[in-house]
């Protein structure tokens, strides 16, 4: 058997593996999106993405969540590959927050229905009723750590939520079933301030609370050093930082500013 | 007085003729409403449930596994649309145009002729009304009780795990897919299920009319999203009840309405022109609104 660890201390449920994506290969728009992007999730690590636009974050977030095919490489959960299954397939293991609030809800279903395809993410669906007295007891428990009141709309539609009320029942829908893999895409972008706040600290419990690997992309470097046990920098559609808990502990905004200015040097200079 | 009378007159089978239309009816809006996916088939699948009634009840089956034949086939034609805009990428409307030509000449293939007469042939109407097939109001109360039939199992399906899935599907394909939802398979059941309802509706028209006839689709799917619409003004859309009764309501009301112009002198070969006149300016009013602000 590989050694899916990464060389890190306890089990590595994810591996990505000299994952690489050419967008639009021998054309003048050719794009690598990804080279050889390689590293290793532990168990309940909480891993943060920054990165300046184009520096293939969101290709590295669609390629786990399986909307972006790697040209090469090796996605694994659990040992297993399942690089070549289609978005629908790895939603059993893995589960996802858009950042559009629109994308991630279905609007014409009420809260309810929306957990109730949530809570059977990647099982078979049966001829039972979606909902039944012992789920809605249970979605009211599990929404009420909103604190939004949502508890009290559970038969309201979506259409009638707010953005960040949204992205808070999508978060809640993502972490419903315990997935192997959690992938928060700029979840809170586009959010105001105060919901991104209200948003991110619940994503913080969810995460923490449930020990779920994750794996947040985002553009606001204050966020990306409070929150998260691990912190990338993609540049050029490479890692070029990786710094640990303890590393990412010492580091300040203008630490990675200056990382930034100094890959940006780079490329300038050669 | 005339206006009266003549009203007086096609009133109840009016009834009768709305009643049968809220089949093809909801076949235009479940692709229309609930998968989002606009879709002609139903205007090719009703004739086809005809064709299929008239043949299987001339070779002498049963009106009732006659219909389920009708039904059965009309899963197939709206799968096969469905699989054409899907696999073979044909945009929607395109692939039920394609599917509901191609029905055309396979209805004259079924039926070996261009119509079929069952005037002495049971039906669902013979079986259960006597031997001369009821009087409308009582045709009216059938067929009523079967569009309501359908309707709770079509409600309780939609409320499973696969009917909820099925209408997320219609709400956001992509959420969907991240739910683990094979958004293709629902999609294909769904256009599937809209074709199943247009050919039952077929089906009971030839049964009712003890006549079918491959020209009887022609300006079915414009009715039905007249009624769609017409029912949608009448009782909202707001809860999956009202979604689901909307179309049947707009068919019943629709043909009162048109009950009426045809009593007021209209020729039956004005409806047409009517109904589309109807359907333009229930479209246009929201978007002529906006441009006005």
């Amino acid at each position: 058997m590989r050694d899916v660890t990464g060389g890190r201390q306890g089990p590595a449920s994810i591996r990505v593996h000299d994952a690489t994506k050419v967008f639009s290969p021998g054309t003048p728009n050719e794009k690598t999106a990804l080279r050889k992007v390689d590293f290793a999730l532990e168990d309940g690590e909480f891993a943060v993405v920054i990165g300046s636009n184009g520096a293939g974050k969101s290709t590295l977030l669609n390629a786990l969540a399986g909307e972006v095919l790697l040209d090469s490489g090796e996605i694994l959960v659990d040992g297993r590959d399942v690089g070549s299954q289609p978005v629908y397939r790895r939603a059993k293991l893995i589960s996802r927050v858009f950042q559009d609030p629109m994308v991630g809800t279905a609007p014409e279903l009420s809260i309810e229905e929306n957990l109730a395809v949530a809570v059977r993410r990647g099982k078979r669906k049966t001829f039972r009723l979606g909902l039944n007295r012992r789920k809605r007891e249970y979605f009211r428990e599990r929404i009420s750590v909103l604190g939004l009141g949502l508890e009290n709309r559970l038969s309201e539609k979506v259409r009638s939520l707010s953005g960040g009320q949204r992205q808070s029942l999508a978060l809640i829908m993502a972490a419903l079933l315990t997935p192997r893999l959690m992938l928060l895409d700029e979840h809170t972008s586009a959010l105001d301030p105060r919901a991104a706040e209200l948003v991110l600290k619940l994503t913080s419990d969810v995460v923490t609370g449930d020990k779920i690997t994750t794996l947040m992309v985002t553009h606001n470097m204050q966020h990306a050093l409070r929150f998260g046990t691990r912190l990338f920098m993609m540049h050029e559609g490479g890692i070029v930082l990786d710094a640990p808990a303890d590393e990412k502990a010492g580091l300040t905004v203008n630490d990675l500013v200056g990382r930034f200015l100094v890959t940006n040097d780079k490329m300038l200079l050669g | 007085m005339d206006f009266v009378d003549i009203y007086f007159n096609l009133f109840t089978v009016s009834l009768v003729q709305g009643a049968i239309f809220a089949f093809p009816a909801l076949a235009v809006m479940i692709p229309f409403r609930m998968l989002g996916l606009p879709d002609l088939t139903s205007e090719g699948a009703f004739p086809f449930g005809a064709a299929i009634v008239a043949t299987f009840t001339v070779a002498g089956f049963d009106p009732v596994v006659s219909l389920s034949a009708a039904v059965l086939f009309g899963f197939v034609v709206g799968a096969a649309t469905a699989l054409i805009h899907l696999y073979l990428r044909v945009p929607s409307l395109l692939a039920g145009i394609i599917v509901l030509t191609m029905l055309f000449s396979i209805n004259i293939r079924v039926m070996g002729k261009p119509n079929t007469a069952l005037f002495d042939n049971d039906s669902i109407f013979t079986l259960t009304l006597g031997a001369e097939g009821g009087e409308p109001w009582t045709q009216f109360a059938l067929i009523l009780a079967l569009v309501l039939a359908f309707l709770a199992v079509f409600y309780w399906f939609l409320n499973t795990e696969l009917g909820m899935a099925l209408r997320c599907v219609g709400a956001n394909q992509t959420m969907s897919r991240a739910q683990g939802i094979p958004t293709h398979y629902y999609i294909v059941a769904g256009i599937a299920m809209a074709g199943g309802f247009s050919a039952f509706g077929g089906a009971v028209m030839a049964q009712h009319q003890a006549y079918a006839d491959v020209n009887m689709g022609v300006g079915v799917l414009i009715v039905g999203l007249a009624a769609t619409i017409l029912g949608e003004t009448l009782v909202g859309r707001g809860t999956l009840v009202r979604q689901l009764v909307a179309p049947v309501v707009g068919s019943l009301a629709y043909f009162q309405v048109v009950a009426v112009a045809l009593a007021l002198g209209l020729k039956p070969s004005d409806l047409k022109l009517l109904t589309g006149l109807f359907v333009l300016i229930t479209l246009a009013t929201p978007i002529l609104l906006r441009a006005k602000r």
